[in-house]
């Protein structure tokens, strides 16, 4: 009966999903090869070339906070569609978007995590506060939107509301969004231009019905500037040159609308190599009418781009189109020594690394939650052991291979420094682990491995920015950035170990765990003391390293900057620990609630100087780090306290 | 005798003590914590000056109550005391201290070489349009009263008054200078740290005093009284006036200007070339870099300062700082400002952090080797 049940529920989710999917227009369906062929286009954002595909994973992270979407429409009022419906990833998100905007524009891509901030658009929200909308829901409110976040911005970005800081997001986003869909629109829509007797002299076969393409337009460019200018000296005696001007004046116009709509994607390589910026279809347009600042073959990548566009509905043409226009275009990034790394990078984003060694080590916490049940069991302690390098491995592999294809050291963003600090203190984790074999080095490790890769995704889909940056002249030195980052970083790993073996400490003193095992208390506040110097060592090194930087960079060791603050601040409170416990003014349960109020210096000195807004380390004022930062410091804050109930517990014990 | 012995001993035990190191470590966490914060409304110049150059700070807590606090100039001076006596002398001697002992010893040497910077460093900058050549640098925060008397021999006579004598200058408590050499008496009768003229002889507007120092530009209000006829002359000077305010005295005349501080360099440097390079498509800076030619005497010789990577020569060091005008379109002349620092202690952290690097490697790895075999006999 209740298999019977269960069949049926299921074919009528089914039943929903493919009533609701055939409702909806059906979004494209893209050749394998044709995808791989887009993935792998370079195209130069943010002052480096990367493959189209990571371009892509970012654009729908920054807007969908996920690197896929579904396609079925809100309209279709389905919540069951949105969960089984058909999905799209990124890279074939961007070529519907470019190529299909009419049917992009349903996905539901754009994330408003209130409804507050659509509600304020004068549009109808969503039962969830929390959801997913379509451009075509948002578009009858988008120039109040942009009315509104204008507005917004005026005011200084740490006194905003969270939900002005949501409608400049949603704004942004919107943007970037348009920025995307309007990009191909030129290779759509010929040229529609007045045929004049100076325009039909340059171009003779002209014809108004099927218009003019703008590659070819685009080639007689400074023809049609002269013919212009012309027209232009005898404007005040002559009448028809005065009609001329106009009709040339509506053309610009046209021009001037394209090249603000084509300006998202810098795809073609310059011919000249000691050019750096790459171009834009808009970049085109305007040196064209300017000789000898665009080359024949820069334009004819122009064209191509049409004929790819005007051979979308034979899938044949079409592959064979988008064959030719990636090899013209890598060929000229090689030419440049710009496409070396685009495959890694492609391949580094398939392997999906930091994201898989998140599922593994959730799985792991698993194994060591079941290890715990059973303690004797050896196998089982021994296949936890290596069932947490297998994440471990997957996670250092994923940060080489971001070091190879930045030629860059591993932690030169916040973001990086998260996955580097959790790939520390894992590693630290595993050698404790190798030291005591008590499975309590081994169960932190994976309870810190999973909140790290957490903090890593969470904080990747929020800012949802390319993580491979260009780099500030400041910090163009491999030498530093290896010296005192990496250092400084396992410091914090280490004394954040340090911070949850005292958790466990304290947690398990209060709730009376191996109660009368002294021998075990005992262990557990020398591993931390272990760990502990092992943290010191490494913060006092990197603090160092980061004065001695400051010394050659700027020509002061030590400037009160409030992140050198932040790491002088680690560094003295471990020095007090270690004075403080070697003067025997601290034992074990105070050197462990000091362990705990050391993971709260290490998250200031990491997040929260960065808050402050001053200083060499200044990244702005976030709300959710803020929040995520408050709620850490009241949880460490309610564990030292309990760690002070059961010292006063101790030194009383008649009042209890 | 025996008594001053007693004390001597105690008051050692006392700088000696963990307890004394303990404390002062949490009470300089405090200092570090609080002046931290207080960069936010404060900036760094102020708070720098207020907590971390002086012996005692009067914090405010929650902005209104006021606590006294060590500065940490104070702390650090019985830290190091502390590390003297607790950490070199009265620590047990022996090999499995060896590393505890080199690394007090590098500790102690970085908070002399500490002590040294601030006492002896001085910084400036100097900042040079394409083709210009300076001989000397200037203050970023410290002004100075020239008053230059007239050539002979083709040489002229400059007095200089440090803008720390007169900085408490106000209605009412004016500041009064004189010199045998000067034919006059100059009395500062107000001085403003930031000020603005409209034009020249305007009266001074105080401006609230920026978080930045570079960008405060003082001004005063002066009068002149000349030593033989008893004339009085009053004026106002500011720190960004064009010309200077000329005292006529016994047919000679002086130039009484407020400027900034400013120290000569042993060699002169003409900037041929600044280069502002940027990631393409972004406004990321990727190349901040000034090629000059370093000219001393006859002899000049061609160098390079990038981000990273100062000028070092004679004692100075010279870095680039930073460069304009901020609204300069692509094809306007550039200037660049180039730090310029003289530390006679410049080196001593590199060598001190190595000292203390290696003494808690050697300390540590022992203590490692240790734990591991403890744990090792343990488990068989």
């Amino acid at each position: 009966m209740n298999t019977r049940f269960w069949i049926l529920l299921c074919v009528a989710m089914a039943a929903a999903v493919m009533v609701t999917a055939a409702q909806a227009v059906e979004p494209p369906v893209w050749d394998k090869e044709v995808l791989n062929l887009f993935k792998t286009l370079p195209v130069q954002e943010g002052g480096r070339v990367k493959p189209l595909d990571t371009y892509a994973q970012f654009a729908l992270l920054r807007l969908n906070g996920k690197r896929t979407c579904r396609t079925a429409p809100e309209t279709s009022s389905s919540p069951l569609a949105r969960m089984f419906g058909p999905k799209r990833s990124a890279i074939e998100w961007l070529l519907d978007c470019v190529f299909f905007p009419e049917i992009a524009q349903d996905y539901p891509v754009f994330s408003v995590n209130s409804s507050e901030v659509v509600v304020a658009l004068g549009l109808p929200p969503h039962a969830a506060k929390r959801d997913r909308y379509s451009y075509r829901e948002l578009q009858p409110g988008r120039d109040k939107l942009f009315e509104l976040a204008r507005l917004y911005l005026e005011t200084p970005a740490a006194n905003r509301t969270v939900i002005q800081a949501q409608t400049i997001n949603l704004a942004e986003n919107v943007h970037h969004y348009e920025n995307l869909v309007r990009y191909m629109a030129f290779a759509r829509t010929p040229l529609k231009v007045e045929p004049t007797e100076a325009f039909l002299s340059v171009f003779p076969e002209y014809s108004p019905e099927q218009g003019l393409a703008l590659s070819a337009f685009l080639r007689k460019a400074p023809e049609i500037k002269e013919k212009y200018l012309a027209l232009k000296d005898r404007a005040e005696t002559d009448t028809s040159a005065a009609q001329g001007i106009e009709a040339f004046s509506r053309l610009f116009v046209q021009l001037d609308g394209i090249r603000d709509a084509t300006g998202a994607l810098a795809l073609f390589p310059p011919v000249e190599t000691k050019e750096k910026q790459w171009l834009t279809p808009a970049d085109i347009i305007v040196r064209a009418f300017d000789p000898g600042t665009v080359t024949a073959e820069e334009i004819g990548l122009l064209q191509k781009i049409e004929v790819v566009v005007q051979s979308l509905g034979n899938p044949d043409e079409f592959r064979r189109h988008v064959q030719d226009l990636h090899t013209q275009i890598t060929n000229l990034a090689r030419q440049r020594g710009e496409y070396g790394k685009v495959g890694l990078e492609v391949a580094f984003y398939k392997g999906k690394f930091f994201y898989r060694s998140f599922i593994f080590y959730m799985i792991c916490f698993v194994l060591v939650a079941i290890s715990w049940l059973v303690p004797r069991n050896r196998t089982l302690a021994w296949f936890t052991v290596v069932a947490i390098s297998v994440p471990t491995i997957l996670l250092v592999t994923g940060i080489v291979l971001r070091c190879i294809i930045r030629s860059r050291p591993p932690a030169t963003t916040l973001y990086e420094t998260i996955l580097f600090t959790t790939a520390m203190a894992v590693v630290v984790a595993l050698f404790m682990e190798y030291a005591t074999r008590q499975r309590i080095a081994l169960s932190l490790g994976a309870v810190i491995a999973v909140i790290g890769m957490l903090l890593a995704n969470k904080y990747e889909a929020r800012e949802g920015t390319d993580t491979m940056p260009s780099m500030v002249a400041i910090l163009d030195t491999n030498f530093w950035l290896t010296g005192h980052v990496t250092t400084i970083l396992i410091g914090y790993a280490s004394g954040f170990f340090a911070g949850a073996l005292a958790h466990v400490y304290i947690l398990c003193r209060l709730f009376g765990l191996k109660k009368g095992d002294d021998t075990f208390y005992t262990a557990l506040s020398r591993m931390t003391y272990g760990i502990l110097c092992f943290s010191f060592f490494f913060a006092f090194l990197g603090t160092l390293l980061g004065g001695i930087w400051a010394n050659e960079a700027w020509g002061r060791f030590w400037g009160w900057d409030p992140k050198e603050n932040g790491a002088l601040l680690i560094v003295l409170w471990q020095l007090a620990m270690l004075h403080a416990r070697v003067g025997g003014h601290i034992r074990e349960l105070g050197f462990s609630i000091a362990a705990v109020f050391l993971a709260s210096i290490v998250a200031f000195s990491w997040w929260g100087v960065n808050l402050l807004g001053v200083g060499l380390h200044s990244y702005g004022f976030t709300h959710g780090t803020m929040t995520s930062l408050t709620i850490f410091w009241a949880i460490e804050t309610f564990v030292m306290f309990l760690g002070a109930l059961i010292w006063m517990k101790e030194k009383n014990p008649e009042r209890t | 005798m025996s008594r001053i012995a007693a004390i001597a001993k105690h008051a050692f035990r006392f700088f000696a003590s963990s307890g004394l190191a303990v404390v002062l470590l949490l009470l300089l966490m405090l200092l570090t914590f609080l002046g931290t914060i207080q960069q936010v409304d404060h900036g760094l110049y102020e708070v720098q000056k207020r907590y971390f150059g002086s012996i005692f700070v009067l914090h405010r807590f929650l902005g209104v109550i006021p606590v006294p606090l060590p500065g940490a100039y104070l702390l650090l001076a019985l830290a190091s005391l502390n590390v003297l006596c607790g950490g070199i002398v009265r620590a047990r001697k022996g090999w499995r201290q060896i590393g505890v002992l080199i690394g007090h010893a590098g500790i102690l040497a970085l908070l002399v070489g500490g002590y040294l910077t601030f006492r002896y460093s001085i910084s400036g900058i100097v900042s040079l349009y394409e083709g210009e050549t300076a001989d000397a640098f200037l203050s970023n925060d410290s002004w100075e009263l020239a008053i230059t008397g007239p050539s002979q021999n083709g040489r002229a006579i400059q007095h200089v008054i440090p803008a720390d004598d007169f900085r408490t200058a106000r209605t009412g408590d004016a500041k009064t200078f004189f010199s045998a050499s000067i034919p006059f008496e100059v009395t500062v009768e107000e001085f403003l740290p930031n000020a603005q003229q409209a034009a020249e002889n305007a009266p001074l507007i105080s401006i609230p005093i920026s978080k930045e120092p570079s960008e405060n530009i003082p001004g005063m209000y002066v009068t002149v009284k000349d030593k033989t006829s008893g004339s009085t002359q009053q004026g106002t000077l500011w720190g960004m006036a064009g010309s200077p305010m000329n005292v006529t005295s016994a047919e000679t005349v002086w130039r009484l200007r407020l400027q900034r501080r400013a120290w000569p360099l042993p060699f002169k440097i003409r900037l041929n070339k600044f280069t502002r390079e940027l990631h393409p498509g972004t406004n990321i800076p990727s190349v901040f870099r000034s090629d000059l030619t370093r000219i001393e005497g006859t002899s000049e010789q061609d160098v390079q300062i990038l981000m990273n990577e100062p000028l070092r020569y004679r004692g100075y060091a010279l870095y680039q700082a930073s460069w304009g005008p901020a609204n300069a379109g692509p094809h306007d002349r550039l200037f660049s400002t180039l730090a310029v620092v003289r530390n006679p202690a410049d080196k001593i952290p590199l060598y001190a952090s190595c000292v203390i690097c290696f003494g808690l490697f050697v300390h540590f790895t022992m203590k490692l080797f240790a734990y591991l075999k403890a744990q090792h006999k343990a488990r068989t």
